[in-house]
Order: C-alpha cells, then sequence, then structure tokens
C-alpha cells in the first residue's frame, strides 16, 4: 500500500516540478530584446496615391442634434479615403509583418488616445502594441458608445454618456485589424491594429511614415488600407542604414 | 491487502476502458440532440443559417462566432454554463426561441450545451466570472426619479425613445455583428425583455450589455463603485416602470358608463385613467397570401367609454416608424388599424372566422388609415371577398412619441352598432405597419375578444349603505346613552 503513495507522490513532484520549469523557461523568454542603437536602421517613405482622387464623401449627421451642430451644415468628411494635397494617402497603416520572429519587444507604457470627438474618431486608424493601454476619451456633450468588434481579442461595448469620461483598455493578442464603432451614431467608424512590436505607423497630412531603430535585417514591409487592401515589400537593411520605400494605390482597386 | 488492491485496480481499469471506449457516443449525444432540436434554426453547422432563419427575428444566433446577448459575464466576455442552461430552459421572450425545460433533461442540456461551446473553440481557454450583483433595492418614488434623470443624463433616449418606445433617433441605423437591422428594446414591454423583465434582469442587462449588439454596458460611469451601481437600479426601477399595469391581458373590453361629451373633439380630455385599457396581442397573419411573418405590431390597448347613443373606444399601439408615414403623407404605403364585427350576432359560441368572416358568417370590417381621415367600411366574407359599405364611424389619431393614438366614435342608436348594456359583442383588432410594408392581408391580428358595455352603476347604490351605517350608528348611541343612564341611577 505505501509504495503506491511513494509513487503517486513521486509522480505528483515530477509533474508539478516539470511544471515549475516550465514557467521559469517562459520568463526567460519574455526578457526583451535590446535594440542596439549605433547599428540600428530605418525604413522610410510615402504611399502615394495614384489616378483621379474623387472628393471625399460627405456623412449628413441628422439623427443626434448636438453632433449636427459640431458641423457646418451637419456634414462630416468620411475618412474611408483621404487623398492628401502631395497625392499620398492618409490612414495607411505601414509595419513590419515579417522578419522580426523571435524577437520580444518592451510593451510601450505610454497609452494611445482614441478621442471621441465631434461624434468622430481621432484618429480614424490606430496601431498599438500588444497591452499597450488605449485611452478612449470622450470629449462631446453626448453618448457615445465604443464598440469594438475583435476576431481574436474579447470584445467590449461599453458606454460613455458623459463629456470628460476616459476608459483605459488593453488588447492582449496581436490582431490586424479591429473594427470600432458608435452604435448611437452609425457614421462613427475606426479600426486599431495590435501588434506584437514597435515598429508601425500610420500615414498623417503627408502620407508618409518612417519605422525608426529596426536591428538590421530583412523585413516584410505591409501596408494597409481600410478600403484598398494590403501591399507588401520585402526590404534589406544593413547596419545604420536609411531606406526609402514608396507605396502605390490606385484609384479604382476598391 | 494486495489481492483487494489488485481488484480495486481492475475494476478502475474496466471503468476507464468503458468511458474512453463510449466517449465518441458520448460526445455524440450531444451533437445528436443539436441537430435534432436546434438544427432548424441555428443551422448544421450552427452559423445560424437553418432553413426557419427567413421567417424569424431576431435572427438565431451563429454559434461559431461566440457572441451570446445574455450573460451575466462582463461585456466582450463569453457567458457562464450557467447562462447557457438559463437560456435553453427558459427560452428568449419576445423571440423564436422556446423554452427546452419541459422537452430537455438537465443532462441533456449540459450535453447540448457541451456541443454548442466546441462550435467556439475560445471557450476552451476562457475562463469568464460572474459580474457581482448585489440584492434588489426596493423601489421608492426618489428612485424611480432618480432613474428618470439618468434616462435623460445618460441619453438612453438616443436608441430607446423618449418615452421608452424604442423609437429614438438612432433606432433605424442600429446593426448587429453580422450587419442585419436590429430593434432596441420596448421598454413599455417589459415581457419581451431577452433576458427577462425584472428589475435584477434590467440590472443585468445594464451591467453586462448585450454582445453582439449595440447595446453596451453602462459601467465606470461613475467613479465611485457604489454610486455607478446605485445609478443601474435607479435606472432599472425607472425602465420597470414604464410599464406599469401592464400587460393587462383579457378577453373582455368593458367600456365605462360616461354622462359627459363623448365626441372626437373631446376625447383626449376624457377620464381615461378610469377606464380599464385591455392590452391584446396581436401576430402576424400567415395562413393566406399576402403573409407576414415578422409584424412590427405585436399589441393594442384598448379602453372605452359610452352612453345612451354613443361608444367612444381609444385604440394605442407602438409603433416604432410612425413618424416616417406622417412626413411622407399620401405617398406611403400608410398605417392602418381595423377592427371588426360579426355582421349577425347570434351566440356568442358561433364567431366568424378570425380572418374576415367567410361566406355564411361575414363581419364588418372597420379601417382607419394613416392616410385617409374617413373611416373605411367593408363586409367582408373572408379576406378577399371586401364589399364597400357606408358607415357612420368616425375616427380621428395621433401620433406621438412611437406611439398611435385613435379614439372611434361609433353611434349606437342606428342598426349598425346595436349593441345593447350588458351584451357581449364580439370584436377583434388588426393593424398594418406601413415602413414595414404591411398592407391589406398582410398585417398583424388579434384573436377575438368581446365587448361589453357595463351596466351604469346605479347612483342608489351610495344611498342605502349610507341610511344604513347612519341608523346604526344612531342605534348604537341611544342604545350607549340609555346605559349610561342606567348606570347612574
Amino acid at each position: 500500500m505505501r509504495k503506491y503513495f511513494v509513487i503517486a507522490a513521486g509522480l505528483l513532484f515530477f509533474y508539478g516540478l516539470n511544471g515549475c520549469k516550465k514557467s521559469e523557461k517562459a520568463k526567460v523568454e519574455e526578457s526583451t530584446t535590446m535594440v542596439d542603437a549605433t547599428t540600428a536602421a530605418t525604413i522610410a517613405g510615402k504611399i502615394k496615391f495614384s489616378g483621379a482622387a474623387s472628393k471625399a464623401k460627405m456623412i449628413q449627421v441628422t439623427s443626434d442634434a448636438y453632433c449636427t451642430k459640431q458641423h457646418a451644415g451637419g456634414q462630416i468628411a468620411s475618412e474611408e479615403v483621404v487623398v492628401n494635397s502631395n497625392k499620398t494617402l492618409k490612414n495607411v497603416l505601414v509595419y513590419v509583418k515579417k522578419g522580426l520572429e523571435g524577437k520580444k519587444f518592451a510593451t510601450i507604457k505610454e497609452a494611445a488616445v482614441i478621442n471621441q470627438h465631434g461624434c468622430w474618431y481621432e484618429p480614424h486608424v490606430l496601431a498599438v502594441m500588444v497591452n499597450q493601454p488605449v485611452k478612449i476619451l470622450n470629449s462631446d456633450e453626448t453618448l457615445h458608445n465604443i464598440h469594438s468588434m475583435p476576431k481574436v481579442n474579447s470584445g467590449f461595448n461599453f458606454a460613455q454618456p458623459a463629456k470628460g469620461m476616459e476608459t483605459t483598455k488593453t488588447f492582449d493578442k496581436e490582431e490586424m485589424m479591429i473594427p470600432i464603432k458608435c452604435d448611437v451614431h452609425s457614421w462613427m467608424g475606426g479600426y486599431i491594429g495590435v501588434l506584437s512590436h514597435p515598429y508601425f505607423a500610420v500615414t498623417g497630412e503627408d502620407g508618409s511614415f518612417a519605422l525608426k531603430n529596426l536591428p538590421p535585417g530583412e523585413y516584410q514591409i505591409e501596408a494597409w488600407h481600410e478600403k484598398f487592401g494590403v501591399q507588401s515589400q520585402t526590404v534589406k537593411v544593413a547596419e545604420k542604414e536609411s531606406k526609402t520605400v514608396e507605396f502605390t494605390f490606385k484609384a479604382g482597386a476598391m | 491487502m494486495s489481492r483487494v488492491l489488485w481488484a480495486i485496480r481492475r475494476e478502475l481499469l474496466l471503468i476507464l476502458s468503458i468511458l474512453i471506449l463510449s466517449s465518441p457516443f458520448l460526445f455524440a449525444d450531444g451533437k445528436a440532440l443539436y441537430e435534432k432540436k436546434c438544427s432548424q434554426c441555428h443551422g448544421i453547422e450552427g452559423k445560424g443559417d437553418g432553413f426557419a432563419a427567413e421567417f424569424v427575428s431576431p435572427k438565431p444566433r451563429d454559434f461559431t462566432l461566440g457572441t451570446y446577448k445574455i450573460r451575466t459575464t462582463a461585456s466582450g466576455e463569453l457567458p457562464l454554463d450557467k447562462d447557457l442552461v438559463r437560456t435553453i430552459s427558459q427560452g428568449i421572450p419576445g423571440t423564436s426561441m422556446p423554452a427546452f425545460e419541459k422537452a430537455l433533461s438537465k443532462s441533456e442540456i449540459e450535453e447540448m450545451i457541451r456541443y454548442i461551446k466546441s462550435l467556439f473553440p475560445k471557450f476552451q481557454e476562457a475562463k469568464p466570472e460572474a459580474v457581482k450583483i448585489g440584492g434588489v433595492p426596493r423601489r421608492s418614488k426618489e428612485l424611480v426619479e432618480k432613474g428618470k434623470e439618468l434616462y435623460n443624463q445618460f441619453r438612453c433616449f438616443e436608441c430607446h425613445g423618449t418615452a421608452g418606445r424604442a423609437d429614438g433617433p438612432s433606432a433605424p441605423t442600429l446593426k448587429d455583428e453580422k450587419g442585419d437591422p436590429i430593434l432596441p428594446a420596448d421598454f413599455t414591454k417589459p415581457w419581451q425583455f431577452r433576458g427577462g423583465g425584472e428589475v435584477k434582469d434590467i440590472f443585468t442587462r445594464l451591467t453586462t450589455g448585450l454582445n453582439g449588439t449595440p447595446m453596451p454596458a453602462f459601467t465606470g460611469i461613475f467613479p465611485d463603485v457604489k454610486e455607478d451601481e446605485r445609478s443601474r437600479w435607479a435606472l432599472s426601477h425607472y425602465i420597470k416602470s414604464l410599464s406599469d399595469g401592464h400587460p393587462n391581458f383579457k378577453s373582455v373590453i368593458a367600456a365605462q358608463y360616461y354622462a359627459g361629451d363623448l365626441s372626437l373633439n373631446s376625447s383626449a380630455s376624457l377620464p381615461w385613467n378610469d377606464a380599464e385599457e385591455v392590452d391584446l396581442p396581436l401576430e402576424g397573419q400567415v395562413i393566406q397570401e399576402p403573409r407576414l411573418f415578422i409584424p412590427a405590431i405585436d399589441l393594442v390597448s384598448v379602453a372605452a367609454f359610452y352612453k345612451e347613443q354613443e361608444l367612444l373606444l381609444r385604440i394605442r399601439w407602438n409603433d416604432r416608424t410612425g413618424h416616417a408615414q406622417l412626413k411622407q403623407g399620401k405617398d406611403s404605403l400608410p398605417d392602418s388599424l381595423s377592427l371588426q364585427f360579426p355582421l349577425e350576432r347570434t351566440a356568442v359560441a358561433e364567431l366568424p372566422y378570425f380572418l374576415g368572416g367567410s361566406e355564411s358568417k361575414p363581419v364588418q370590417m372597420l379601417t382607419w388609415s394613416s392616410n385617409f381621415d374617413k373611416i373605411d367600411k367593408k363586409i367582408c366574407k373572408g379576406l378577399n371577398a371586401l364589399e364597400n359599405a357606408p358607415t357612420s364611424a368616425e375616427g380621428k389619431a395621433n401620433f406621438d412619441q412611437g406611439q398611435w393614438t385613435l379614439f372611434l366614435h361609433l353611434p349606437l342608436n342606428l342598426k349598425e352598432f346595436d349593441f345593447k348594456t350588458g351584451e357581449f359583442v364580439p370584436i377583434s383588432f388588426s393593424a398594418g405597419d406601413g415602413s414595414n410594408g404591411e398592407a391589406g392581408a398582410k398585417r398583424s391580428v388579434s384573436a377575438w375578444v368581446n365587448l361589453v358595455l357595463q351596466q351604469s352603476p346605479s347612483k342608489m347604490r351610495w344611498v342605502w349603505p349610507s341610511f344604513g351605517f347612519v341608523g346604526a350608528l344612531g342605534g348604537e348611541m341611544i342604545l350607549l346613552s340609555l346605559a349610561r343612564k342606567r348606570r347612574k341611577q
């Protein structure tokens, strides 16, 4: 009888030990990759747009008097396709898709902000790191519900009925892209990209992007646009090298 | 000793091998049950695309998406098994989801849940936790008032409407997770609330939100957790109070005697609070073409006053889109309401066919339409055999905050409406929502109920008891004074 107890205890001990070992291993893996600033490279460039740029779609805001008042004529220009004056494209997320496998990067502690302002999301496209805080602000004197619709992460849908309210959320898994919407104001929509590394940028008014402090190596760079889809290029950067990359999205590719 | 151990070991091995060998059958059980009981609506693969799906609204759940409305877990989380047990056992009010409590055993429901969860792999790793829900605070006037204040402050009206009738400005644009239109809850009908209509249920939905729908969680609005919770209790009590006194499902509409002016002009100012308002459920007409599977109007509420030669009916029903008919006027499909009486009234037991009567038992049908100021009358021998007829009935309707109110005036001295006091007059209702493409036979209908002109209560009913009371009091006083006198002597 005692023999069995000994065996059982031994087995338990063995499994327990194994479990401990595993978690120790995990800890080691979690330690982050340090990028040597003296050898780091940069990939930068522009997102060009070719073809006739049609005027931005105008959204007529009617259901909420507060929102209507915030915009001339109660109209907001859609941000689905924004062609800048220098023929570049706004709201394109450029990021490293491949080439960083096996590396871990420290989470950005600084919160990214989504501001609900004038019944509109600012910014329209946001990218964050896994577990980076995302501060969601309501700057409007009306009710917004912020409704995320992820496939990988857990979703949320909560109300912010007052001006000045802020809530901080995080996403614990990599995911491209998570649509967000406000159901109260059906025209309010945006996207959040969640990445496991800090090498991403969203184009602004000049359509440019820069991925700095990259370890030298070969990377697949992807550019994502909500209407025009994705494009990718493979770029190799040596130590301290700065490379320029251009992507061109065409009208009619919608 | 060791022999006993060996025996135990052998038994254990035997049980284990039986379990292992039979496990495919154990799992298959849930699947087979699912295919038999659920797949008609939810589809063979659980994608919410069964053959019955097109006839129901809201649409059946797509189990492969993992979004569940009725939970006790935080917004965005998966449900607890307990939540799924509740939904399957009790069904979902106001939808096509029936209660399986009586049709399936407890273990069958558990098997089914195991299978449903296997359709969404995230269930395996997820560890959802129940949100904390304390005891329900007692309703008070202050709490309801506070709730009303918060209703406006939180802008619940954006979707649910100022009076809670689901006609808010954002209501027509709402979409579910699949992009299908979805309706906000009508707060005046808590018996249709998906997760139950009790104050605690309402509080739970405010705390968890309804995943896959536009309804968010109203948590974290006040930094103080206690205050945050109190705000949701107040709101829950207020929402519940919007249906006070309803539903009043009855099969008799009792018209009260009222001696004053019963004309249409003064109809709105009558003491309607004294009249009993009866709620009558309506269902889509699905018997003859064109059929209506997803009706927009599911309830009419009727109250009535009468005097010697007049009957005034007040018929109210919620319509999320009535304002559209007002705006578009005569060009759009109108909203309409009909009521029918048997043409010949014989014994109560012999009712005409409920859809417009028949050749042998015709009905007279009175119809009000939002694009026509007169009441239209037809003699019907079935819904396809309508014949115009003159009528002395008059109607007047107005639309306010998601509700139509129709006043219908019937002169009682004519042969057309020869209703006698105390007599049971069969009556039934049907409604059409133009915005929902409802017209003609494509409308929602009620069953036959009865209209009764209640005996006007005799004015002497106060006199005799009063006499009795005064007499008894006087008698006692005399006895008392006699007794006192005797004691003095």
